[in-house]
């Protein structure tokens, strides 16, 4: 198989395998790329033990309790769930810890609150500020990512070590410089919403949206690199090769493989339809109260799953790829072995199971996900993690660690 | 637990200096804690000691489910162990020491929090979303929607609404109607009335713009019992904010599913859409509901009754139902014509009734079109009310009940 699109294989693989041909692309190929382990090299798969019964009762008190403060226990919560997900993730015999303390995350949704109510009140009521409030939102985007990213980042650890990121402002500029564009485009020519000519269209119009087709996988990679790239663990850099090229590529399959399903999902709900006529016409409809809702959940449901496969697809393409090209320092990387097919059937049974219990799987189909995510990637090893990491490591500064706290907020809403 | 007889735990050891796992032995009586490596020699504790500490200056993480516990030392070592019972027997420790993990391990808290997380969902969408999106609403200046409704028009001008071909004389009728109902209302200064051509009904957009339209002029015949009815209605949405209380509720609705799916990923918006669609709809039932009511006191007040409203509903449902009867007798007829054609028989009988049936106007006459089919029309309510969960507006019978009741009051 001839690519053009050719990853940058991690030097310690090429220089001591330059012969193994099947590293050339890792990046698109995840059923050959070359996530064996070489001579004198050891596989430790990261594993799961949280169970779905056990992640239940921490879901419902936690989520009855943000509900009921109108979402003020919405950070304690996160802490909890958090601790829950990394504490239960082992890899090489150890696990994972979530330091945060809910203020500062506390803090940041104060600020996501904020804006929301900002974006609410001149977004929603006067759609013609609309732009002009998602260009704010672009510009502070890079500031408000890379703090997040430093704070969720500096409050995780593995073996008593804390990770951290170390990039800057500018990082985040570059790597997310497309939103600021598309942002400024939809404020120099808003879509809709002119009175003067409603009827005339300007092919203006539509360049945001060409714009951010266009920029969507640069978008996509260049947020997960910015994270992969500008990482450490104690003082070991992490570090991820993938190109941007890569993302291109798997998105523009994405496309592909997402119109082909899409058509059978059509051909799909038309035989659906094509059947619940029939039977309707021999009454069974009558008389059933919620069969309006059923036959119109039975025929969604070909293109929602169709949705799955592609998001499936695109999602399991762009871990591995990223994944597959990242190492931890230079005895130490990662493999990913995600597959499209188990995850698509994954989603597709989730979704099937939240809509029919009415919500009550929600934390069974969270810890589900989260265990095949896992439970698909390993550290590959050349030599012991407890030699490699222990000279290479530096003991974390805990006055740095304060003010990265005390400036550093958790946005996610 | 005697002070004497360590209780051991197998544990593993991070310095925090380096990525170093060690595997360990605590050994913590009721004073101190020992910590020593797996396999060295048990007579000479005080040399492989890796750590020998205080007991109390020893912190035990809280428990969160079967998460194993971590035991940070002073100097920043760290023992974690799934091993739970020791470490709570060591330290003196219930695994519920928390008052949060009291609550995630006691079966009936979480039973309780299950039941009381449906009632609170079901309570804060029945309730407490719609009230508190009335009370943001009125504190929101009535201009702030105009740009809304602007807007709202020019999309309803462009896909579905025409220029009204109405006559002079006929408009200015409905706008003096209009003037009169607005004046008793005290919403003067905050309406404005507009005509456009389309099938019967009549619409309050956000800012105040109520629309009439050619359709239901024609259907009402222009009598003004009947349109003051509707007005009436219209004017209940505007007075009550209805537009932007939607808009406030739909937000408030996404926030709380949002807050329940908050970490599931790669789940389809199915799973969210189907609530919001419901919750949604709940909603506008409600308002129509509410606009009702506004209606027949605003009625009463300008000396009608609430009686027209009833009246222009069972001619709005005439008309619905003979549409939906004809749509029904046109599926019959072109079912029978297949039959003739495969069975090669005519029956000329039945045709002649369906072409009957189908000859009235649904807008000139719709109650003749209904006569001799209170069986059909009976079917249709019936679906109508057991679909009812599905509609934006109460069914219409419901709608009638509830103004002649107000009537007779």
């Amino acid at each position: 198989m001839t690519d053009v699109f050719v990853g940058v294989s991690p030097s310690f693989g090429a220089r001591a395998h330059a012969g193994v041909s099947r590293e050339t692309h890792p990046e698109l190929s995840p059923a050959t790329n070359a996530t064996d382990a070489w001579l004198g090299e050891k596989i430790e798969p990261f594993k799961f033990t949280g169970e779905a019964g056990e992640y239940f009762r921490i879901w419902v008190v936690n989520t009855f309790l943000t509900i009921v403060t109108l979402g003020l226990w919405s950070p304690w919560a996160k802490i909890r769930k958090r601790r829950f997900f990394l504490r239960h993730t082992w890899v090489a015999g150890a696990n994972f810890e979530y330091h945060a303390r809910p203020w500062p995350i506390f803090r940041g949704r104060v600020i996501a609150a904020a804006a929301f109510i900002v974006y609410w009140f001149t977004g929603e009521i006067n759609p013609r500020y609309a732009p002009w409030i998602a260009l704010l939102i672009a510009v502070l985007a890079p500031w408000l990512m890379v703090s997040s990213l430093r704070f969720n980042l500096s409050n995780t650890s593995y073996r008593n070590l804390r990770f951290a990121f170390t990039g800057t402002l500018m990082d985040g500029v570059k790597a997310l410089w497309p939103l600021i564009l598309v942002a400024a485009l939809t404020v120099a020519y808003p879509p809709l919403f002119d009175p003067a000519d409603f009827d005339r269209f300007e092919w203006q119009m539509i360049l945001p949206s060409l714009a951010l087709v266009a920029l969507y996988p640069y978008l996509h990679g260049s947020f997960r690199l910015l994270l992969l790239n500008h990482s450490r663990f104690g003082s070991a850099p992490i570090a991820c090769t993938t190109r941007i090229k890569t993302f291109y590529a798997i998105h523009f399959r994405g496309l592909f493989a997402g119109i082909g399903v899409m058509v059978i999902a059509g051909i799909a709900s038309a035989m659906l339809f094509g059947l619940l006529f029939v039977s309707s016409k021999a009454d069974l409809g009558a008389h059933i109260k919620w069969l309006t809702v059923l036959s119109a959940l039975l025929l969604s449901l070909p293109a929602a799953f169709a949705t799955l496969l592609w998001y499936a697809f695109t999602r399991t393409r762009f871990i591995n790829a990223t994944f597959n090209l990242t190492t931890v320092s230079p005895t130490v990387r990662v493999r990913s072995q995600i597959k499209t097919m188990p995850m698509a059937k994954l989603y597709m049974v989730n979704t099937l199971g939240i809509l029919f219990s009415l919500g009550l799987l929600i934390p069974w189909a969270v810890v589900r996900t989260v265990k095949q995510r896992v439970e698909t990637t390993a550290l590959v090893m050349n030599g012991d993690l407890d030699d490699i990491i222990a000279d290479a490591v530096v003991p974390a500064s805990a006055a740095a660690d304060a003010a990265s706290d005390f400036f550093s907020l958790d946005v996610a809403l | 637990m005697s002070a004497d007889i360590p209780t051991q735990v197998n544990a593993m050891w991070f310095d925090g200096q380096t990525a170093r796992r060690t595997e360990v032995r605590l050994r913590v009586t009721g004073r101190t804690a020992l910590v020593t490596r797996v396999g060295a020699d048990e007579g000479d504790i005080g040399s492989t000691a890796i750590a020998h500490v205080p007991r109390d200056s020893v912190q035990v993480s809280e428990r969160i489910g079967d998460t194993p516990y971590r035991l940070t030392f002073p100097g920043g070592g760290l023992a974690v162990t799934s091993d739970h019972a020791a470490v709570e027997s060591a330290f003196g420790l219930s695994p519920s020491e928390h008052w949060l993990s009291r609550m995630e391990r006691a079966r009936w808290v979480v039973v309780a929090a299950l039941v009381g997380l449906a009632a609170v969902v079901f309570f804060a969408y029945q309730t407490l979303i719609p009230l508190a999106a009335a009370a943001v609403a009125q504190r929101i200046p009535r201009e702030a929607e105009k740009t809304l409704g602007t807007v709202a028009l020019q999309g309803l001008d462009r896909w579905m609404l025409k220029t009204s071909k109405l006559e002079a004389k006929e408009l200015s009728a409905v706008r003096e109607l209009f003037a009169e109902l607005a004046e008793q209302a005290g919403l003067s200064g905050a309406v404005e009335l507009q005509f456009r051509d389309a099938e019967p009904n009549a619409l309050a957009l956000p800012g105040g713009t109520v629309i009439v339209t050619d359709g239901l002029v024609r259907l009402f015949k222009a009598d003004q019992r009947l349109l003051a009815g509707v007005i009436a209605h219209e004017l209940g949405h505007v007075q009550h904010r209805h537009s932007l209380r939607h808009l406030l509720a739909g937000s408030a609705s996404s926030l709380m599913v949002g807050a329940l799916l908050g970490d599931v990923s790669g789940v389809s918006t199915l799973v969210t859409a189907a609530p919001l669609l419901l919750s949604t709809l709940h909603y506008t039932r409600e308002a129509e509901r509410e606009a009702d009511q506004y209606a027949f006191d605003l009625l009463k007040k300008s000396g009608r009754s609430a009686t027209d409203f009833a009246a222009a509903m069972r001619r709005f449902e005439a008309m619905e139902l003979c549409a939906e009867l004809r749509a029904k007798l046109r599926d019959e007829a072109i079912e029978e014509a297949v039959l003739e054609r495969n069975a090669a028989r005519d029956t000329p009988k039945d045709r002649r009734k369906s072409e009957d049936r189908t000859a009235d106007s649904c807008l000139e006459s719709p109650e003749r079109a209904l006569v001799g089919r209170e069986k059909d029309i009976a079917e249709l309510r019936k679906e109508d009310r057991e679909t009812g969960y599905m509609h934006t507006h109460p069914v219409t019978q419901e709608r009638i009940r509830a103004a002649e009741a107000a009537a007779s009051r």
